[in-house]
């Protein structure tokens, strides 16, 4: 049935008895001890059984629904710091059941109903006796506060004049007393403590005299107040200021917070030539030491900072020469006047100010040799391919920069999906073939490896890979320059091979067929819903018989084996979803065009 | 190599061992089997325990110390003939004493003992009793909880029966209430709660207090060895009165002479704020466990000050039930002890028997509060009666963008801010820099029935931070083998089989759907893991079902689109 009565091995709902008997039953087997983790999800079933039981028991003949409202002390166990509003007492909140009049129950004299025995009739009257002790305690305590304060009238001299006009107050300072002493009875946190010293009821008799006898008195009789709750009392009364306010030294005595605090303090006013003054030889000698490590560390770093402003000067010089030399070079190399941009090396055509590129000195200018390097050609090139992606909506990663000479790519990866990119790399041969004709591209460049060296006029060779996960596993280079055709074949194959290789590397095929009894065979494309998926099927070695179908989606993402049996039953998506045994996730698939270089290299 | 069992009192100390199928109290050198927790300093140095110190307690008030055990985990310190001891020292030398009182009784060395220590109790003075036995020489791996030892002694002393008991522990310095319910051989604590500041020395402080009132002294002003001549004097009346109607209370040593009548009702009206205080536990053990006051079977009274008439009549009243008969109110946590400490020497007959307790406080982590940056609040992550052991995690987000570590600070308690809390411990775990709340930490707790907390902080890399609290005295490969033995209890239902697979379903069916029924499909799995998080079996199972149900129904959708589409899980949010 359902939980929690399983687990304890009942059948179903029953009444606190069966639980109990079943869960001393179950707790044989799954000691605390021993173990912890089975006794764990007992203790939680037996818990909401009995809840259960209760619940159906004080309720009346409607069966209430599990759908309510488990009780709060289980919610209560989850973290939920999500970053909002705080949140309300981090207590149980108040039960769903029906509430317990306690006052009822502790006051009343007769039982409720359904009470199992009649209570004795009380010996004693507790509510009168409380309430004749209660009078009492207060009439002792007033005389006795009426007593202290007689008996510090004598204190007061100097403010005995201001006294007539407070004689009101002392109902204010029977009350402030009184609030001390119910937040030091009930255990009251540091918390409440500040909140009532920062409250009206504390602040209107702080300064009163009364009330700071009272206090001292009431911190004799608590010597074992928290150091917390007498901090916050000791600041409450600018303790700081110890020597401003004389009268109140007892009762920095009595609050005992270290003395060196106000020592600390009376320095902070009274300017640093004292604290200076009143520092002891060690500390004096440690201050001298900083200063002069200081001053040491400032003169090292103004003395580099000489040195490194010279050097800097004869660069400058030498680059000044070289922004004036460098766009006529260029302007004879590749045909368009060029400007200098920004600092240093860099450089832009004047008709497109924003396409920077590299050019810095290098050799010296002669038949073969440009007389710098730079990377012009590469930016150009890369330019050509961005549009080329952007208007067929490609993926154009540029892998492997070398920052030797700035943006020099090391390849260039376009991402093609499997299927029906016949198109795109069509026209993406074609514009190969357009590039390597150009004028600029016979100008020495610096290959990617930052080595100078001449691109001689070339068709521009590519390597079509197969990428799985991001690892290039199957390469084919082309051997002349950029056939269509050839590409073109090399993406027909490469479906399929692309599923048996993975289907190798994975080891589905030996788990499904069992190793060495089968052979892969390549199929046409199939579609299914709309999409087209490549067709691998698993044979029998011996028996040529079709024992599993292998389907990649074209788009990647996932490949499906589905069993003989289940063959016929494949007509959409969902149903190769649903039917397939096992399936792998794939990411990250697709063909690579590559020119000049070999990624990873 | 026996273990005792020991109940290290306010007042007296007594020690148990479990033999001949029953739990037998100790007697002390001089036959008793109450040693009063009282010591003192001999003129030639050398110390004293029990009876005999107890009397100086009037003759060298200043070379005497009692009621120490109030001052456990603080750093009070006691000046007694020219040395200064701590709370733990003074109770090690109570404990010594009781190790060899067994010694002697039981011809044996004894090294390991379950000591009784009240439910309330915080990790701090359950830290300093450990300490304090270990400086005795006693091995003590499990403290048991004073209510809950009465509770099993008196399982085993009553034969057996199925009961709901109310553990009222009114001690010298303590008051524990414990909600317990225990039937065959099971002696489970469902709830408790307390009053660390409430005792029989308050109604002794109170009974002085009144005196003085009513003699027109002022208890403030005398010196401090009439202070404690006083209270007593109080004392002693206080425990006359169970067995007599009056009692005279007169004092005279020379500077002071009075004399007054004293009678329960009297007791009762100069301790009425203390007879109050008993209220709110009781309440509050009954809010917490579920369980209705009329279900209440047997009222158990003990500790020493349960004695007292008027504490009797006030609780009876209170709970509308007599107490049972025979508590034996001052032996039963001692007794209990010595059961425990047999189920701990795996004793043939306690096989059976099983103690399951329960964590008095709540454990939790400082969170970060908005409103108010410098006070962090509480979040829970172990509520206070939780039953024991009990590992439960909890999950945060990093407030601030590119915070690059997490500070997990454990407190201990109910407050709402962390300031009026306890700290246990910190642990800092490094996260991943990233916009606010996008990386989480888990945090899990796991607290054992010895009382060790082991905190454990994973980041979303993986990487996993460790804190295992212990008392100070524990060595590296002791708790090694601890952790250890933790390492068993994490349960996560997250990782089981069903729950894994209707999440991947889950997530394949997003990647096949597009538009409105793929973003339901990414709210639904969103509130699936919420709804795993909350490790609450029946929320999970059901959720499990209806995510199983909307899947069925949006994947006929998909394959025939003639079908209508599946009905969104409309309250899903408020099943949080």
């Amino acid at each position: 049935m359902s939980w929690p009565w399983n687990e304890l091995g009942l059948s179903g709902p029953a009444g606190l008895p069966e639980i109990r008997k079943a869960y001393a039953e179950r707790l044989k087997a799954a000691h605390p001890e021993e173990d912890p983790e089975g006794f764990q999800r007992l203790h939680a079933a037996y818990q909401e059984a009995s809840r259960y039981a209760r619940r159906s028991a004080r309720q009346t003949a409607e069966e209430p629904a599990l759908e309510t409202e488990a009780p709060p002390e289980e919610e209560a166990a989850a973290g939920r710091d999500y970053g909002g509003p705080p949140e309300e007492e981090a207590k149980a909140p108040e039960p769903q059941d029906p509430q317990w009049d306690y006052d009822e129950l502790l006051e009343a004299e007769a039982g409720p109903a359904g009470a199992p025995e009649a209570p004795p009739a009380p010996e004693w009257d507790f509510e009168r006796l409380f309430a004749e002790g209660e009078e009492e305690a207060q009439e002792a305590r007033r005389r006795r506060l009426e007593d202290l304060r007689h008996k510090n009238w004598a204190r007061y001299a100097p403010q005995a004049r201001l006294r007539r006009e407070g004689e009101d107050a002392w109902p204010a300072v029977l009350a402030a007393v009184r609030a001390l002493e119910l937040l030091e009875r009930s255990g009251a946190p540091p918390s409440q403590w500040r909140r009532f010293l920062d409250s009206s009821v504390f602040l209107s008799v702080r300064a009163d005299m009364d009330f700071v006898f009272l206090l001292e008195d009431f911190l004799e009789q608590h010597p074992d107040l928290s150091p917390e709750i007498r901090r916050a009392v000791f600041n409450a009364y600018e303790a700081q200021n110890a020597s401003k306010y004389p009268a109140y030294k007892p009762l920095y005595r009595l609050l005992g917070v270290k003395r060196e605090d106000t020592r600390r303090a009376a320095r902070a006013k009274s300017g640093w030539r004292n604290a200076w003054r009143s520092y002891p030889p060690w500390r004096k000698a440690a201050v001298v030491v900083c200063f002069t490590i200081l001053a040491v560390f400032l003169s090292i770093g103004i003395g580099v900072n000489l040195q490194t402003a010279r050097e800097d000067r004869a660069a400058r010089r030498e680059a000044e020469h070289w922004t004036e030399t460098a766009p006529q070079w260029l302007e004879e190399d590749f045909g368009e006047p060029f400007v200098h941009a920004v600092s240093g090396d860099i450089f832009a055509p004047a008709a497109d100010p924003d396409l920077y590129f590299h050019a810095s000195p290098r050799g010296e200018r002669s038949e073969g040799w440009p007389g710098y390097q730079t990377n012009y050609p590469h930016i150009l090139v890369r330019r050509a391919l961005e549009d080329f992606a952007r208007e067929r909506e490609l993926d154009l990663d540029l892998a492997s920069y070398s920052h030797e000479i700035g943006d020099a790519p090391g390849a260039y990866l376009l991402n093609l999906p499997l299927l029906g990119a016949e198109e795109d790399v069509a026209a993406l041969g074609a514009l190969l073939e357009d590039l390597s004709r150009q004028d600029w591209y016979q100008v020495p460049l610096v290959s990617p490896q930052g080595e100078a060296e001449i691109l001689a006029r070339e068709p521009v060779k590519y390597t079509v890979f197969l990428c799985h996960r991001g690892l290039a596993f199957y390469e084919a280079p082309s051997q002349e320059g950029f056939d269509t055709e050839e590409a073109l074949g090399l993406y027909a194959q490469a479906g399929p091979a692309l599923c048996r290789y993975i289907l190798e590397q994975s080891g589905l095929a030996d788990e499904h067929l069992g190793e060495g009894t089968y052979v892969l065979q390549d199929r046409e494309p199939v579609e299914l819903g709309d999409g087209t998926f490549f067709q691998v099927h698993g044979v029998d070695k011996d028996t040529g018989e079709l024992k599993v179908q292998y389907l990649l989606a074209s788009g990647g993402g996932t490949l499906f084996c589905v069993p003989r049996e289940k063959m016929e039953g494949i007509r959409s998506v969902i149903d190769l979803y649903r039917g397939t045994p096992r399936t792998l996730e794939l990411n990250k698939l697709g063909l690579v065009m590559v020119t000049d270089q070999v990624p990873g290299e | 190599m026996a273990i005792i069992g020991i109940d290290l009192g306010t007042t007296n100390s007594l020690a148990a061992v479990w033999r001949n199928g029953k739990s037998e109290l100790i007697p002390n050198a001089a036959g008793e089997v109450l040693t009063p927790s009282v010591v003192s300093v001999d003129g030639d140095g050398s110390v004293l325990v029990g009876r005999a110190a107890r009397d100086r307690l009037i003759s060298h008030p200043e070379r005497t110390a009692a009621r120490f055990k109030r001052f456990m985990g603080t750093d009070k310190t006691y000046a007694l003939g020219g040395r200064t001891f701590t709370p733990e020292d003074l109770s090690s030398l109570v404990l010594r004493s009781l190790r060899e009182d067994a010694e002697a009784y039981l011809g044996e060395p004894v090294d390991e003992a379950v000591v009784s220590v009240p439910a309330y109790f915080a990790e701090a003075q359950r830290a300093a009793t450990k300490r304090a036995a270990s400086l005795a020489g006693l091995k003590v791996e499990r403290l048991v909880n004073e209510p809950s030892a009465a509770a099993v002694a008196g399982h085993i002393g009553q034969g057996e029966e199925d009961k709901v008991c109310l553990v009222f522990d009114l001690g010298g310095g303590t008051l524990d209430v414990s909600l317990v319910e225990r039937f065959g051989n099971v002696v489970s604590v469902t709830a408790v709660s307390g009053d660390n500041r409430l005792g029989g020395a308050d109604f002794d402080l109170a009974a002085a207090r009144g005196f003085c009132e009513d003699c027109g002294l002022d208890f403030e002003s005398l010196a401090p060895r009439q202070r404690e001549l006083l209270i007593r004097q109080a004392e002693t009346c206080k425990m006359a009165l169970t067995n007599q109607e009056l009692v005279i209370m007169s004092v005279d040593d020379g500077t002071i002479s009075a004399a007054l009548t004293l009678s329960n009702e009297w007791l009762i009206r100069k301790c009425g704020a203390l007879f109050r205080r008993m209220a709110a536990p009781i309440q509050r053990v009954f809010l917490d466990s579920g369980v209705s006051p009329q279900e209440l079977d047997d009222l158990v009274m003990v500790g020493g000050s349960s004695h007292m008439p008027a504490v009797r009549r006030y609780i009876a009243r209170t709970l509308h039930k007599e107490p049972a008969k025979d508590s034996r109110p001052d032996t039963a946590v001692a007794l209990g002890a010595g059961i425990c400490a047999g189920m701990k020497a795996r004793a043939g007959d306690l096989r059976e028997l099983v103690l399951t307790d329960v964590c008095p406080f709540t454990l939790g982590v400082a969170r970060y509060n908005e409103s108010e940056r410098d006070r962090d609040l509480m979040s829970p992550i172990i509520e206070r009666n939780s039953v024991l052991p009990s590992s439960k995690m909890g999950v945060y987000y990093t407030v601030r963008d590119g915070q690059d570590k997490v500070d997990i600070l454990i407190y201990q308690g109910e407050n709402r801010y962390c300031a009026d809390n306890t700290l246990l411990g910190k642990l800092q775990l490094p996260v991943p820099p990233a916009p606010r709340g996008r990386q989480s930490v888990r945090v899990r707790f796991t607290y054992d029935i010895n009382g060790l907390l082991e905190v454990e902080a994973v980041n979303e890399t993986g990487r996993a931070e460790r804190l295992v609290l212990q008392n100070k005295d524990m060595t590296p490969q002791e708790a090694e083998r601890r952790l250890k033995e933790l390492a068993r209890l994490k349960l996560h239902p997250r990782e089981q089989e069903e729950y894994r697979a209707m999440t991947a379903r889950g997530e394949r069916l997003y990647a096949v759907t597009v538009g409105g029924l793929r973003e339901q499909v990414g709210a639904l799995l969103d509130w699936y893991q919420r709804v795993l998080s909350t490790q609450e079996a029946l929320k999970i199972a059901k959720a499990t079902r209806r995510l199983d149900r909307f899947f069925d129904q949006a994947e006929a959708y998909l394959g025939d689109a003639a079908l209508p589409p599946p009905e969104p899980l409309g309250d899903e949010e408020e099943d949080l």
